[in-house]
């Protein structure tokens, strides 16, 4: 049984703590620990949401895809052979939920019966920007960063997205895409030789920094 | 390539830096770690990116709808509990199907019938006779007087005479008409 979570305990930081953390959390869920597995989901939530919000850009959906993705986890996570790839297969999970999402939106869109979607300017609330500023500003961000990675191919985006916004390495990208690590780093290179050309984008980086 | 003071990484080098640096080679690693213009805008370049992640970061919404967690199922207990539970919901049951059947609302009894509602039908069928022959209220009646007793056949014969073919009518006179 699934219950929503209604405490929630922010991740501790990033590093080998949380890694050696997290690879003895995965083998006791794996062994069949449902506590465990709950620890794996106040530490990796708000990575996931994250993760499909920078690819919907619609706070609704990430949070649907998160749930969908624990829940695909949880049902498979007995069959999780390599613990210590966790996080890369939590990541491919949501993966691969993500490209159900837009292949869902994909055909209702084919039949007409998709309601209003796209437009992620309604999911920020007051609360998530009072300043108008700020509120400007991040939609400037958001319109800047769609721009880029619809340019890149399909490949360099999500590999640029999975390194530089979600924080992944060049081996956990290689695990999650099942791409060897020379692939990885040479549509990295070439996502990023964009990216540093991208005179638009960086203008607004140099500008964010002033303020 | 030879790494001079004059001679820094090109912009392809700071990329590929950027990327993994053991990709550049021992030359371009060294020339990186001694040059302090191209540490500079390594580290620029760096700051840039991680700058790019924490906007992302900052700018994305909160999530508000937590994600779901397992929770065991309460086990109720052995089979003993069951069997409790089973055979208290039995019982509730046919208690609830006792009451129903024995309530008075659910029974239904006989009328009784005395004298008292035959009258008052006989009474009912008299009242609905009266109004078969008059429909009109006491008092129209009486405004009508149709009640009168002086409003016989021989008075309403005075005020609405018969007409009889003997008698001469308005046709008198006309040509054709036969006079008596």
């Amino acid at each position: 049984m699934l219950q929503k979570n209604h405490e929630y305990n922010p991740p501790p930081a990033r590093g080998a703590a949380l890694s050696s953390q997290t690879v003895v959390l995965a083998k006791e869920a794996v062994a069949g620990s449902e506590t465990a597995f709950n620890s794996l989901v106040d530490l990796f939530q708000e990575d996931i949401f994250r993760m499909a919000y920078y690819r919907t850009l619609s706070r609704m959906d990430a949070e649907d895809i998160t749930q969908n993705v624990f829940i695909k986890a949880f049902k498979n996570i007995s069959g999780l052979k390599s613990p210590e790839q966790f996080k890369s297969w939590l990541f491919s999970i949501a993966l691969n939920q993500v490209r159900d999402f837009y292949r869902k939106k994909y055909l209702l869109t084919k039949l007409g019966i998709s309601g209003k979607g796209g437009d992620h300017e309604e999911d920020y609330a007051a609360e998530d920007a009072p300043d108008p500023l700020n509120n400007l500003m991040r939609q400037d961000f958001w319109k800047h960063v769609g721009l880029f990675l619809d340019k890149l191919p399909r490949m360099e985006s999500e590999v640029f997205t999975l390194r530089f916004m979600n924080h992944l390495g060049i081996r956990e990208i290689s695990n999650i895409l099942k791409k060897n690590e020379s692939t990885v780093k040479t549509h990295l290179y070439r996502a990023l030789g964009k990216f540093r050309k991208e005179s638009t984008m960086r203008q607004f980086l140099t500008e964010e920094k002033t303020l | 390539m030879n790494y001079g003071k004059d001679n820094h990484l090109n912009e392809n080098q700071f990329t590929l830096a950027a990327v993994d640096k053991t990709e550049l080679s021992t030359e371009a690693r060294k020339h990186l770690s001694e040059c302090p213009q191209c540490r500079e805008h390594m580290e620029s370049m760096e700051r840039e990116l991680t700058l790019f992640g924490s906007m992302a970061e900052d700018f994305a919404p909160q999530q508000r709808k937590r994600a779901f967690r397992y929770v065991k199922p309460h086990n109720a207990g052995g089979w003993i509990w069951r069997f409790r539970t089973a055979t208290g919901a039995a019982t509730m049951v046919a208690l609830a199907v006792t009451l129903i059947w024995w309530s008075p609302l659910s029974r239904t009894t006989p009328e009784v019938v005395t004298g008292v509602t035959f009258q008052e039908s006989d009474q009912l069928m008299a009242d609905i006779d009266t109004l078969v022959d008059n429909a009109l209220p006491p008092i129209h009646v009486y405004i009508s007087g149709e009640s009168g007793p002086e409003f016989d056949e021989e008075f309403m014969e005075f005020v609405v005479p018969v007409i009889n073919n003997n008698t001469p009518t308005y046709n008198s006179g006309i040509k054709g008409e036969v006079l008596c």
